[in-house]
């Protein structure tokens, strides 16, 4: 029974990063038809920036404040990626509209740069982030142990999670992006500047991946091929859940996440890859487009 | 000029070719320094063969496979397990000792054997391209949904032949072995790689002439119409999905020959051969060479290797990187038609358009 909640609770956390990862990725699929291959590479750099914070406040920052570098982080990780993003979406991805195999290759080439510069830049050999010291160790209910960082990226996740639906579902330009996405020529007739919502749709996508590379950062040592690790689960997860719709993402992502946990627990992390596509490719087979589709009664899309 | 612009290719593929087959008679004249030039110059010309397989799934039928690298690692670990067995005389390896497997695995068992061999370079890649293209294609999964799955594939795949490290030996591959024709080192040995470099010229070839006679028929012009409007092409009648799953597995079946001729020159066979990275480079090969034309993908296919084989020594390694990821999305965004196309369409509109320019100031001047 311990057992069974302590895997549970990891497939959470997994799941959680996932989420995190997928948002961006689902949102601008379903917006613009366009695939991000260098997402991956976001959640690298949200990674490296918490690296780097970590390094500033450790050389100039007395010992006492060192802690709450992490908080610093954060905002950092996502404003770097955010700007990141919307260069990314300016120069490149906005010339690839509706051409959703192109996009993919191109940021695929981008992803290849991306990479090399975090080599060049910080090594070939992983570095370390120390999370600080009030995350670690765990609060113990009845033998199950949760480690506080976990819990913590549970909680950021669930915050970014409501913070996005704040927008999506509740602000104006929430409503703009709903619309953009179910008929974009509708939309610009009615005087929705759909550039404008398709960059910063694109921008918070890359954002929300820095913030999951922070908390990657707290789970291991950071390389420049962390983003890959989690990517291909990312791509499932938007396969699985379906493109435009957040709960198709959130269920998305829980049911790729824990399957893998959970296989990974019972038998190898091996055998759970091949679950997962597995579970993947018979779902596919009832439902093509994902769990939620935006209905629609055009022929092409 | 007629002739040159309509059998362009054809042209273009003899010369490459024709210099392809005089690299051993350089290499006896002495004009090249060592056999590592031919050596790489076979592995090339399996990277041109499983580029054409790719070109034709993806230039014409408009199918984006990022999981190639599966069906060329598949092809090659057939003829290493093959030529291993050759090495040790049909008696368990030396790493099945270490993972403890007394006696030779079933699935080893029929690569004592030369024919049945190559059957199943072909045999095993298209069976796994069939089941996936079937499972795939039926329910209509296109676009980049195929190609994400297509991409955790070889992901799965990658993992399960690292973990069954007794049958595979795991991250290090099949190592040590000679090719078919027997040893290629020393010069003692040099006949034996002449014949090894020109059978796999006439495969390519081979492979070459059988990618060309397909997409001048008919169904070549059916691939390109799934490519642009597969519901069209639906409704004309026509069974898109078997089209699909045909042109996927005869790609893969192309894959698996280009991987078996890989693993000769190459000398061994391993995973990261069906990574991810690997399966998109190939993808890259196509698409800088010029993808929906099949001298596209061969040209494609030997420029960025021998490039990379050129650069990518010492302090370049870093800069090969930059240079390829800015190449491949340059390409991607502004030449669709890669090296191909800029020379058949890009540059013929820009020097007229340079000679219209020219044209009308001289009319100005004639009023």
């Amino acid at each position: 029974m311990e057992q069974l909640i302590n895997t549970l609770f990891n497939g959470i956390s997994l799941s959680s990063i996932i989420l995190l990862t997928s948002i961006g990725l689902a949102i601008t699929f379903g917006l613009m038809k366009v695939i991000n291959m260098a997402h991956g590479e976001f959640l690298m750099i949200g990674a490296y920036m918490t690296f780097v914070m970590q390094q500033i406040f450790v050389k100039f920052f007395p010992e006492s404040v060192r802690d709450i570098y992490y908080f610093a982080a954060i905002p950092f990780a996502f404003l770097v990626t955010f700007l990141l993003g919307s260069l990314l979406e300016r120069f490149v991805i906005s010339r690839l509209y509706g051409r959703e195999i192109d996009s993919l290759l191109a940021t695929y080439g981008i992803s290849l740069i991306l990479q090399q510069a975090a080599r060049s830049i910080f090594g070939t050999q992983g570095v370390n982030v120390n999370a600080p010291s009030f995350l670690n160790g765990g609060i113990t209910i009845g033998g199950c142990t949760f480690s506080y960082n976990r819990l913590f990226i549970i909680f950021m996740v669930a915050l970014c999670l409501f913070l996005v639906w704040l927008i999506m579902y509740k602000s104006n330009f929430g409503k703009q992006m709903r619309a953009v996405m179910q008929n974009r020529t509708m939309a610009q007739c009615m005087g929705i500047n759909s550039r404008r919502v398709d960059n910063i749709t694109f921008s918070i996508g890359s954002g929300l991946a820095g913030i999951a590379g922070c908390s990657v950062a707290l789970l291991g040592s950071i390389d420049s091929t962390v983003g890959q690790s989690y990517i291909v689960n990312s791509f499932m997860a938007v396969v699985l859940g379906g493109v435009g719709k957040l709960l198709g993402t959130v269920i998305g992502s829980t049911i790729i996440g824990s399957a893998s946990i959970f296989t990974e627990h019972y038998t190898s992390s091996t055998i759970a890859k091949a679950i997962v596509l597995l579970i993947v490719i018979v779902f596919l087979q009832k439902r093509p487009q994902g769990l939620f589709v935006i209905k629609s009664r055009s022929l092409d899309e | 000029m007629k002739l040159i612009k309509k059998q362009g290719d054809n042209i273009c593929f003899s010369v490459i070719v024709l210099i392809l087959a005089a690299m051993p008679l350089m290499l006896n004249a002495g004009m090249l320094s060592g056999s590592s030039t031919v050596l790489f110059l076979g592995k090339c010309i399996a990277f041109a063969v499983v580029a054409i397989g790719l070109d034709l799934i993806w230039g014409y039928t408009g199918i984006l496979s990022l999981g190639h690298g599966l069906y060329f690692a598949l092809g090659g670990y057939c003829m290493a397990m093959y030529l291993k067995l050759q090495q040790t005389n049909g008696q368990i390896t030396d790493f099945m000792h270490i993972g403890g497997i007394e006696t030779l695995p079933l699935v080893w068992r029929p690569f004592k054997y030369l024919p049945l061999t190559i059957i199943l370079i072909v045999a095993v890649p298209s069976l796994v391209a069939f089941l996936v293209g079937y499972f795939m294609f039926k329910k209509r999964v296109k676009g980049v949904y195929f190609s994400i799955i297509s991409q955790a594939l070889t992901w799965a795949a990658y993992s399960i032949f690292i973990a069954l490290s007794p049958y595979t030996n795991g991250n290090v591959g099949i190592t040590e072995i000679k090719t078919v024709f027997g040893s290629i080192k020393g010069d003692a040995n040099r006949a034996n790689m002449f014949t090894l470099f020109y059978v796999s010229l006439a495969i390519l070839v081979l492979v070459y002439a059988l990618a060309k006679f397909l997409v001048s028929r008919k169904f070549g012009k059916l691939l390109v119409a799934i490519r642009d409007g597969e519901n069209r092409t639906y409704f004309s009648g026509y069974n898109v999905s078997s089209y699909k799953t045909f042109i996927y597995v005869l790609s893969a079946a192309i894959a698996g020959i280009a991987g078996a001729v890989f693993v000769n020159f190459n000398g061994s066979i391993t995973p990261s051969q069906m990574t991810i990275a690997y399966s998109i480079t190939m993808v890259i090969w196509v698409a800088i060479g010029g993808r929906g034309t099949i001298i596209g993908a061969v040209i494609g296919a030997f420029l960025i290797n021998l490039c990379e084989y050129n650069l990518s020594s010492g302090s370049m390694v870093e800069i090969w990187q930059y240079i390829i990821g800015a190449v491949f999305c340059i390409t991607i965004l502004f030449f669709k038609g890669g090296i191909v196309g800029i020379v058949r369409d890009q540059l013929p509109a820009f020097i007229g358009r340079l000679k219209n320019k020219k044209a009308v100031p001289a009319k100005e001047a004639a009023k």
